[in-house]
């Protein structure tokens, strides 16, 4: 084993985490684990050594999400006529569902915009700083903070309201 | 000065410096209201990060494990020549995330069926495994052939056919000869899922690329046949493809 690999495995706990706080279930998040550490040794030449490979790994899962989210949603949109059609009259007796629920941390959280998530995930979930974070993301520090309010702010009301 | 959302959940961040602590906690002080405020936000902090405190302490499961250890194969380069030389990787264990509710499994097995229900109960040497949404997903060996592995390669399973689908997916059929499965496998997002599988023909000593369409099963042949869109992927575009990952 090279010695990136070496790190990698030590990492794995942490990408798991990572990946279930973003991922909506288990099986994805280890599924999203797998593509990073496959994406990760695909690419280790890129990676600069002495710079932090979390943050690295973090990027790469965030990408290699967001290309998965945006796989989704298109297939999403193709079944989407038939799904609003069977929720005419229902959507009042679902968001009140919704609310008699005990919603969980991991509930609010799938909850929350893909953009919102990852914020908190990382700063939450993962520690890091609003620097780390924003270089993980690939955006500035001021649209990373927006991003952690307007999260932290709907998950607030959202286990308020499941209270 | 006003203190906004943005500068509470900063300070309860540890992102704030000596002067903007300062000015948080005098505010705090003169307001009962933002006291409040600020609990709640440290309460979420601590809510959230617990949440996912214990899926750092899980044992990592043994496929992820062997892919961090497995890197060198991922090379595009040596894809080829390490498939021919490396052994047969040992069989997984039988695998169990203990953090699936019981009921999941049982839910999953029910969706995906009695081939799925037989495919579990031999544990099939971890070669497909349904996932939560009910999808027969390609794990261990048979997911690193998927995407590594060009057709006619020798392995553990083996790759005959790679495809395109009308709907622009991947496609490809495997042979697992240890669990004797064959079916076709297809890429959606970073995973594989099981088309359609069969029992698959007892080994042949030879397998390579002129006679491999001759000893797919024929179950696998025709449903290829109904799935296909043009022809099926060349050597060079099997090369294409796997370097985009089975992706568009």
């Amino acid at each position: 084993m090279d010695e990136i690999q070496r790190e990698i495995v030590e990492l794995l706990p942490r990408l798991r985490r990572l990946a279930r706080a973003i991922t909506r279930d288990v099986a994805d998040a280890d599924d999203l684990t797998q593509l990073t550490v496959e994406r990760a040794l695909l690419r280790a030449a890129q990676w600069t050594p002495g710079t932090r490979l979390d943050s690295w790994m973090y990027r790469i899962m965030k990408n290699a999400w967001i290309d998965e989210a945006r796989a989704r949603s298109r297939q999403a949109r193709v079944f989407a006529p038939e799904e609003q059609g069977l929720n005419i009259g229902t959507d009042g007796a679902a968001a009140m569902e919704a609310h008699l629920q005990a919603a969980s941390v991991e509930q609010a959280m799938a909850r929350l915009p893909d953009d919102q998530r990852l914020a908190v995930a990382l700063v939450l979930v993962e520690g890091l700083s609003y620097r780390e974070a924003a270089a993980v993301l690939e955006v500035p520090e001021g649209t990373l903070t927006s991003r952690l309010v307007r999260g932290r702010n709907a998950l607030l009301a959202d286990l308020r309201g499941a209270a | 000065m006003k203190i906004d959302d943005r500068k509470l959940i900063a300070y309860v961040d540890g992102e704030l410096d000596a002067f903007g602590r300062a000015e948080v906690e005098a505010a705090v002080a003169a307001d009962p209201v933002l006291g409040v405020r600020l609990e709640e936000h440290r309460l979420l902090r601590a809510k959230v990060a617990g949440a996912y405190a214990n899926v750092a302490r899980e044992s990592v499961p043994a496929q992820l494990m062997a892919a961090a250890k497995a890197g060198a194969e991922a090379d595009p380069d040596n894809v080829v020549k390490l498939a021919d030389r490396r052994k047969p990787p040992p069989a997984p264990k039988p695998q169990v995330k203990v953090t699936l509710p019981a009921w999941s499994s049982v839910a999953a097995t029910l969706m995906v069926g009695a081939v799925a229900g037989y495919l579990i109960s031999q544990q099939n040497a971890g070669v497909l495994a349904p996932s939560m949404d009910g999808a027969l997903v390609a794990k261990g060996g048979l997911a690193r052939a998927l995407n590594n592995n060009l057709s006619a390669s020798s392995g553990p399973a083996r790759l005959a056919i790679s495809f395109k689908t009308a709907d622009g997916r991947y496609c490809r059929t495997f042979q697992a000869d240890a669990q004797r499965i064959a079916g076709i496998a297809c890429r959606e997002g970073p995973r594989w899922i099981a088309r359609m599988t069969t029992a698959a023909p007892a080994p042949t000593k030879t397998f390579d690329y002129r006679t491999a369409a001759s000893a797919t099963a024929p179950a696998v042949l025709a449903a290829v046949d109904g799935m296909i869109e043009g022809e099926p992927l060349d050597r060079a575009g099997e090369m294409a493809a796997k370097a985009r990952r089975w992706r568009d």
